[in-house]
Order: C-alpha cells, then sequence, then structure tokens
C-alpha cells in the first residue's frame, strides 16, 4: 500500500509531466519515486524520459495536446465536457478550491483546470493532510474524468513516456477515486 | 478542513523553502496566492472588434472570467445594441482551438495535409529567429524579398513596417471598399461610410444589404430613416434583409447597378433636378458642364433597361423622385458591389455623382464626414528617424495601378500570379496575420504560392488553414484581451471616442501585434523604437499619453474607468473639401492626367454567363457570420454550421435539383459541392453562395471540412487582365463570376 506522502509525490509527477514533460523538470523527483512502491514505473518513466531525441517527447507532447493544427487531446476539465470551452465552471471551481488554500498557478494565462495542475494540485491536498471530506469533495468536483481521459491518452500517445505517464496517472485517480467515494 | 485565513499566513510564512522552494514540484507550477479567494463581479465597457464599427459593449466579468456582452447605452454605433457575432465573442475568447503558445515547425515538407511536427518554443526563441531570419534576407535579397499579409495596422505595427521598409505589404481591401476609398479621395474627400439615414428621404440602395450583414449601426439609421419617412428604393439581384425594408425593389441583373446609376444622372442633368445651390457653389460642375452633359446624355433609361432588366419608366421616374425628394442619398460600402465587379469604379464614380448632384456631401440626409476627436498616432508622440526607402518589386503588380498604389491597399486578386509566375522566388519570407486563404479568389493557388517560400510565420487567434503552412506560429490576443482608443466614424455627427480595454487577461501566452511590432522592432530597427531618453517605446506609455493630448483623461487607466467621452457639438457642413481643387469632383482631372476617364462610363461585368456557365455567382456574407473568421465560434456555428447553394426554384427544377440535393458548382476557376436550398428571392439566372466557410483545417473542430468555399469559384487575376478591362481602381472582382451547375455524382 502506497503511503499517503508517496502517493503525493506520485500525483504531483504526474501533474508535472503533463505541464512540462522536462528531464531537467522530472528526472530527480522520478529518482526519488523509485523508491516507492511503484519504483519499476519510476526508473521506466525515466528510460523513457533520458532515451531517444528529446524533440520526438516535445513533438508528441504539442501533438497530443497543444497542436496548433489540432491537437488530439486538449488538457484541460472544461475542454472535455460539453459544449468543449476554456475557462468553464470547471476552471472556475478549480480557481475557488486553489484560492481556499492560498495558493495560485505561477503561470497566470494557464486555465486553473489544466490536468497537470488538477493533479499537482491533488498530490498538494494529500501532502497537507487535506480532510477526506475534502479530498473526496476535490475528486469529485476535478478528477472523475481523468481516468477515461488518460485512457485516452495513453491509446494515442506515440511515445512510450507519454503513454506510461497517461496510463499510471488513470490507474492513480482510478485507485484514489474509488477510496474517496462517498 | 480548508485553511483559514491564519492558516494560510501559517503556510506562507513557513512554505518558502518547502512548498514553494526550488525542489518541490509543487512549487514549479503554484506560488502562493496574493489575495485570498474573491468572486469579484465587475461590469466593464470596451469596444467590439470584430468588425470596423466597433460598437460600444459593457463585459460583465466575474473574477477574470467573462460571463455576458451587451451593447452600451449613448454608444454612437451600437446605440445600446450589439449583433449576434459581439454577443458571442465570448465563444471565441474560450474556444479550445485558440492558439496558445509560440510553435515551431520541424517538418520542413509543407503541404495542407502533411504533420507539420511542432514543438513549443519560447517567445523570445521565435523572435530571435523571425528576426535573424527576416533581417537575413532583407540583407541578402532586399526588401522586395519579404512579404507581409497584413492590415496597416495598429499603429505600432505599421510602424515597424515601414521602420524595415516592407515593399511588399498585401491586404484584403481590393476584394472590399478600396476601389470605393479611391473615388471617394478624387471627388470628394476621404473614406466614409458615415451617411445621414435618419434625416434622409430618398434612399437608393445598389447592391447595399447592412441590414443583411447586422451592422447595427446601419439597421438602426435605416429603421430611423423609415419611421421619418424616407422612402428606400434598393435594386439587388436577391430580395435581401435591406430589399425587404425598401419601399420598392428590383431584382437587378448583376453588374447592370452601373447602367441605371448612369441613366439616373443622364435624368437629373436633362431634367436639371439636382441641387443647382450645391452643385453651383461647392463642386466643379461649371467648370466641365459641356462633357459632364455630354457624357452622360448616351446613357437613357430605354438603354439601361437592356443592361440591367429594371424597366426604363420605373427608371426615370425613380430619377424625377431622387431629384426632387431631398435630401437624398445612395450609399455605397464594402463588398455589397463597390468592390466585386470589374466595372466597381465607374459605379463607385458613378454613385459619388448621383450623390454630388443630390447636394448631399456633407449635409444633413447625406453622406458625410465623421466629426472625431484628434487622437495623436505614435508617430506624433515619438516622431521617428526618416523611414527608409520602399525600394523593390511589387509582387502584386500594384504599381502598376498608381490609384491603388496610392491608397497603399490591396491586391488580394494578383497576389499568387506575381508569385507564382511574375517573380517566382522573389518572396523569401512571409509573415501572415489574421488572414484565411479563404479570402482570396482562388485560394488553391495562394496556397500554392505559400508553399514556396522558405520561411513563413502566422500569427492569428485560431488555428486558420494558413498555419498549416507556417514555420513559426504566434498566438495572438483579441479584442476582448487588447487596449486602444476607438473613435466613432460611421454615426459621429459629434465626436465620440470608446474605451477598448482588457476585460479579460490574456490567455496562454497569447499576445497582442502592437507588443510584437515593439519585440520585432527592438532586434530589427531600433532607432524607430526607442523615445528621446532612449528608453524602448512601451505601448501602455504611449497609450497614456495618447490619451492625455487627446484630451480624454489623464491616464488610460483613468478612461477606462470613464469608457466613452462624447463632445457634443452643432454639425457645421464643411463648404471645401478635401480634393485638388477643394470642391467636390464629378470630373476628374486627376483621373483624365493618367489616362482614365474622367467621368464614369459604362462598363460591363468581367464574367458574364455563356452556354458553358450559364448562371451569375453571387456571394454574400451572412448576418451572422464575420466574414471567414467566425465560423469555428459555438454559437454562431449553432446558428449557421454550414453553406449550401442557393437557387431559385424554377431554374432547379430545369437542372433536376431539389431542396436538399448535392450539387457540383462549376466555374472556370475550379468547382465545388454543395446541398442546393431553394428559395424564390433570388432572380432564377443567379445562383448564390455564403463566403466564409470550407476552412480545410481540421484544427478548426466546428468549421474545418464544413461547407464550401465560395473563393473556389471565383478566378484570381493577372495585372494585366486587370489593366485590360480598364479596371483602374484594382476591384478584386469577387462577384464577378459565371458557374454551372449539375447533380452531383
Amino acid at each position: 500500500m502506497m503511503t499517503r506522502l508517496d502517493r503525493a509525490r506520485w500525483f504531483q509527477m504526474a501533474g508535472a509531466g503533463f505541464l512540462s514533460p522536462d528531464a531537467n523538470v522530472l528526472k530527480a523527483p522520478l529518482d526519488s519515486l523509485r523508491e516507492t512502491e511503484w519504483g519499476e514505473e519510476a526508473s521506466r518513466l525515466l528510460q523513457w524520459l533520458e532515451s531517444g531525441d528529446p524533440l520526438d517527447l516535445q513533438r508528441e507532447f504539442v501533438r497530443l495536446f497543444l497542436s496548433p493544427t489540432g491537437a488530439v487531446l486538449p488538457p484541460w476539465q472544461s475542454a472535455r465536457e460539453d459544449p468543449p470551452r476554456l475557462m468553464g465552471p470547471a476552471h472556475e471551481s478549480a480557481t475557488r478550491w486553489f484560492a481556499r488554500w492560498g495558493v495560485a498557478p505561477r503561470t497566470p494565462g494557464e486555465p486553473a483546470d489544466h490536468l497537470g495542475l488538477l493533479l499537482n494540485f491533488a498530490g498538494f491536498l494529500l501532502e497537507q493532510e487535506a480532510s477526506a471530506e475534502e479530498l473526496a469533495a476535490f475528486h469529485q468536483d476535478h478528477l472523475t474524468w481523468v481516468p477515461a481521459f488518460c485512457e485516452r491518452v495513453a491509446a494515442e500517445a506515440r511515445h512510450p513516456f507519454l503513454a506510461h505517464l497517461a496510463s499510471l496517472a488513470g490507474r492513480l485517480t482510478a485507485q484514489r477515486l474509488e477510496e474517496t467515494a462517498p | 478542513m480548508p485553511l483559514s485565513r491564519r492558516d494560510w499566513i501559517r503556510l506562507s510564512s513557513v512554505t518558502g523553502a518547502g512548498l514553494f522552494g526550488g525542489q518541490s514540484l509543487f512549487g514549479q507550477f503554484f506560488q502562493p496566492a496574493a489575495a485570498g479567494p474573491s468572486a469579484q463581479t465587475r461590469t466593464l465597457v470596451t469596444a467590439c472588434g470584430l468588425c470596423d464599427s466597433a460598437c460600444g459593449m459593457q463585459a460583465t466579468v466575474t473574477d477574470n472570467v467573462l460571463k455576458f456582452l451587451q451593447g452600451l447605452p449613448g454608444d454612437q454605433h451600437g446605440n445600446g445594441g450589439i449583433c449576434a457575432k459581439g454577443a458571442s465573442a465570448i465563444s471565441t475568447a474560450y474556444d479550445p482551438d485558440r492558439l496558445k503558445y509560440p510553435m515551431k515547425r520541424t517538418n520542413p515538407h509543407k503541404d495542407l495535409t502533411a504533420d507539420p511536427g511542432w514543438v513549443r518554443i519560447t517567445w523570445d526563441e521565435a523572435l530571435t529567429t523571425i528576426s535573424q531570419r527576416f533581417g537575413g534576407y532583407l540583407s541578402q535579397f532586399g526588401k522586395e524579398s519579404l512579404l507581409f499579409v497584413s492590415r496597416n495596422s495598429p499603429e505600432l505595427w505599421s510602424r515597424f513596417m515601414n521602420a524595415i521598409g516592407v515593399v511588399n505589404r498585401v491586404d484584403h481591401n481590393d476584394v472590399c471598399y478600396m476601389v470605393d476609398r479611391i473615388v471617394q479621395r478624387y471627388t470628394m474627400g476621404p473614406h466614409t461610410f458615415a451617411y445621414d439615414f435618419a434625416n434622409s428621404k430618398y434612399i437608393l440602395l445598389f447592391g447595399w444589404d447592412l441590414l443583411a450583414r447586422n451592422k447595427v449601426v446601419f439597421c438602426h439609421q435605416m429603421m430611423a430613416a423609415k419611421e421619418g419617412g424616407a422612402k428606400v428604393v434598393s435594386f439587388n439581384p436577391m430580395y435581401s434583409a435591406t430589399a425587404r425594408v425598401a419601399d420598392e425593389w428590383y431584382p437587378i441583373r448583376p453588374g447592370g447597378d452601373l447602367a441605371v446609376i448612369l441613366a439616373i444622372i443622364q435624368v437629373l442633368l436633362n431634367e436639371n433636378l439636382f441641387d443647382r445651390d450645391f452643385v453651383g457653389n461647392y463642386t466643379n460642375f461649371a467648370e466641365y458642364e459641356g462633357q459632364i452633359r455630354e457624357n452622360f446624355q448616351k446613357y437613357t433609361p430605354e438603354w439601361a433597361e437592356k443592361e440591367s432588366d429594371v424597366p426604363a419608366a420605373d427608371i426615370r421616374r425613380i430619377a424625377r423622385e431622387f431629384g426632387e425628394r431631398r435630401p437624398a442619398v445612395a450609399p455605397l460600402h464594402k463588398k455589397t458591389i463597390g468592390a466585386n465587379h470589374a466595372n466597381a469604379t465607374q459605379i463607385a464614380h458613378a454613385i459619388a455623382v448621383l450623390n454630388i448632384l443630390a447636394g448631399t456631401i456633407d449635409r444633413p440626409g447625406g453622406r458625410y464626414f465623421p466629426r472625431t476627436i484628434s487622437i495623436p498616432g505614435v508617430d506624433a508622440i515619438y516622431p521617428p528617424p526618416s523611414y527608409p526607402s520602399k525600394t523593390g518589386r511589387r509582387v502584386d503588380g500594384r504599381n502598376l495601378l498608381p490609384l491603388a498604389h496610392e491608397a497603399n491597399n490591396g491586391m488580394f486578386s494578383t497576389l499568387a500570379d506575381g508569385m507564382l509566375n511574375k517573380f517566382p522566388g522573389m518572396i523569401r519570407g512571409v509573415f501572415w496575420q489574421n488572414y484565411s486563404l479563404g479570402g482570396f479568389p482562388s485560394p488553391r493557388h495562394i496556397a500554392e504560392a505559400l508553399k514556396s517560400v522558405e520561411f513563413m510565420v502566422v500569427m492569428d487567434i485560431l488555428p486558420v488553414d494558413a498555419a498549416l503552412l507556417a514555420d513559426i506560429v504566434l498566438p495572438s490576443t483579441m479584442f476582448l484581451e487588447g487596449s486602444d482608443l476607438i473613435s466613432r466614424t460611421n454615426n459621429a455627427k459629434s465626436p465620440q471616442v470608446v474605451v477598448r480595454q482588457p476585460v479579460i487577461s490574456a490567455p496562454f501566452e497569447t499576445r497582442s501585434i502592437g507588443w510584437l511590432a515593439v519585440e520585432l522592432g527592438k532586434r530589427l530597427a531600433p532607432d524607430y523604437f526607442r523615445t528621446d531618453s532612449g528608453a524602448w517605446i512601451s505601448p501602455s506609455v504611449l497609450l497614456d499619453e495618447k490619451t492625455k493630448r487627446a484630451g480624454l483623461a489623464n491616464s488610460f487607466a483613468e478612461f477606462r474607468s470613464i469608457g466613452m467621452v462624447t463632445k457634443e457639438q452643432p454639425f457645421v457642413p464643411r463648404t471645401t473639401f478635401a480634393t485638388a481643387s477643394g470642391k467636390c469632383q464629378i470630373y476628374v482631372p486627376e483621373f483624365a492626367q493618367r489616362g482614365y476617364a474622367p467621368l464614369p462610363e459604362w462598363k460591363p461585368k468581367r464574367d458574364l454567363p455563356s452556354a458553358e456557365y450559364p448562371f451569375f455567382l453571387l456571394t454574400y456574407i451572412p448576418g451572422v457570420h464575420r466574414r471567414n473568421s467566425t465560423q469555428n465560434n459555438k454559437v454562431l456555428h449553432e446558428m449557421m454550421p454550414e453553406n449550401s447553394v442557393i437557387m431559385h426554384p424554377s431554374a432547379a427544377a430545369r437542372l433536376g435539383l431539389g431542396e436538399g440535393t448535392p450539387a457540383v458548382v462549376r466555374s472556370r476557376a475550379g468547382q465545388i459541392t454543395l446541398p442546393v436550398h431553394l428559395s424564390q428571392t433570388l432572380r432564377p439566372d443567379c445562383v448564390l453562395v455564403a463566403h466564409g466557410f470550407g476552412h480545410v483545417s481540421r484544427a478548426l473542430t466546428l468549421a474545418g471540412g464544413k461547407g464550401a468555399r465560395d473563393a473556389d469559384l471565383i478566378p484570381d487575376q493577372t495585372i494585366e487582365e486587370i489593366l485590360a478591362a480598364g479596371n483602374f481602381g484594382g476591384s478584386g472582382c469577387i462577384m464577378d463570376a459565371a458557374v454551372a451547375v449539375e447533380a452531383a455524382g
């Protein structure tokens, strides 16, 4: 059974991976996660992160999430809702969550309901020992879409790092949703 | 439990090296919040940016999220209203397809279907790359090697292009209002769309259909005219929205407008039904009376009937009514008829003559020059060093049309020919801003031409088709995120300025074109972007200075809170006009000096129906869309997701076509396939296709692949064809095509 803090670190690593899949950002956290229950997964991610042409990973990240000529899977919660949009109710809700905990994203132009920010904040709540009610509420507000989304990313991704990252993030989130379900 | 204020303070004080320290993944993406939660709702005044009406708006914003847009009471343009396009601009601001970050192509193979292999880059890398590439082309191949497909605004952007000596700036105005602008300059003065319909008693509309375009300012004015008892007569091949409020509608043959206008002038002159006081005192009629009368004598209503299908008796009666029921006016606007036919220059000139004879230039009930507050430009506030000369070849051949060249507009319709045939390889670098390929006649030609350039930058709000061919894509802010001072122009008998302010923050890493001008200017032409003190020009300081010098407020921040300034003043009609003679010019000596007809004369359309192409093609811009820029807007997409080929039922029946039947529409330029829509509102010899659809880019999730491009049916031109046709105003002829229709498959 993964500890609360380990789980928090995994959430934060996954969040960072969806925001900036960069070895400079992720190498140290992944190294430290090799000591956790999912240590082998961390090693694999590290290997995929550091092998091959880094440009391939950047290209695939853009193709999936940010392409100016058609992203496959825009990673904002509001963009996954019907109708898809940016800055929808999910963004406003996430903004309120962040504000209540006294934090704000460093990139002011990024909508608050970006998958990476939400996963990172979920780790923060665990780290801060938020109550079970709080955790459950945040998960219901912002993580229910994540497992299905990550499954699609894992299926679409043409780079093993992103495919595996999505697969792990989906499992991690699905577990938490199950554990914190009311 | 959420943190209490005390907990939050404790957290902030202890987490500097923990949560937010350098090693924390959380801290790399989050920081302590500057303030606690809030849900403040504000209402901010701003001005729309979708079209040049720039209607005043009130924006309701909660926590930096735009909730609602509505009109601004007291605004001379919207008069408290806005159109569907303006109201739904929220959907564009929050469109998931928006361009978000600067991107660089890594796949050198350019094709509309190939994956460009984008990678994200920083703005700094983008600016450095663009500066190095453009700077290299300038020094190695000269100023003619760069092509800027871009408007000549905002003024900081114009300054940048002037500073590096861009020879080839091309905009859409040859398919828009360039012809009218040229003609108006030489017949009465600076170009204006301002009409005092509310005080008109007789209004003649030649293709003018701004009610269908949802131009709020003109809708209000036309309704005021009707309430004031004006008689409105519409000549239009289709029973348009404006025709429906007219007292009389004539389904005129396309291109026949010129014949009717010439005949009306003939009657006005023969029967001396013009405003003798105005014409005698403020025009050059007396100086050229013999030539003028002789020129129009041959254009009888009976002759005009044969060219227009409008009965001679009606033309004669309407002419008499126009001459007698004063004040009378005949408006002209973009993309109605003025730009669209090979005889557009003559139409614009003939309409100018009508208005001059009516004596309503800058008079109540006529076409007037807007009264505005003088707002100094950047070159007045920060005088630049002398700009470099713009030496080099014009890729579109505009230099062969001196009046168009002088107007510094155009030319979309000849650009592909210039790039592909006249000067292949001359253009090395392209900067493409806020234009769609579908805005060009024969867009596949311009796409082909763009593939040949070495380096192309596209800046836009959305992933337009041209982005598929770009080397660097730059994400642009939109009007809801920008700042400006907007003068009223279309309804401004008294000066009024409305603020445009950022009602929401710029999302992601979007930047304005003004910001880009300064940043590229620093790198490529630094001497033009410093103030006297040596500091770089700052767009915000510049705006403060403009606000102060215009007397609007002490700072732009203060004007943001004021929102709108109106300076009531009596309307004093002009007695001199900004032409060479100081008078309104019916006969234009400058045209004669250049070898052009100094008076309007009959010319037919370029493409007339034939056995092979038996229908006139008409295009229109639907009221719920802004040209080709709003089809991906969710709300507007719901209202009109795609276009169709609209035909009269009798014509469709002859071809075995019914409602919804897929049909191929062919012209000498190309073909498209669309479902048929039957309508009795247009002539049986015309087919009608809405403009703005058929975007290639699937990155436009809603609009990509929906409908078809009318432009694929419209031939582009060579400069020689324009010259041979006597089209000296350089009309892009976007409504000058003939087509055939047949069942698809």
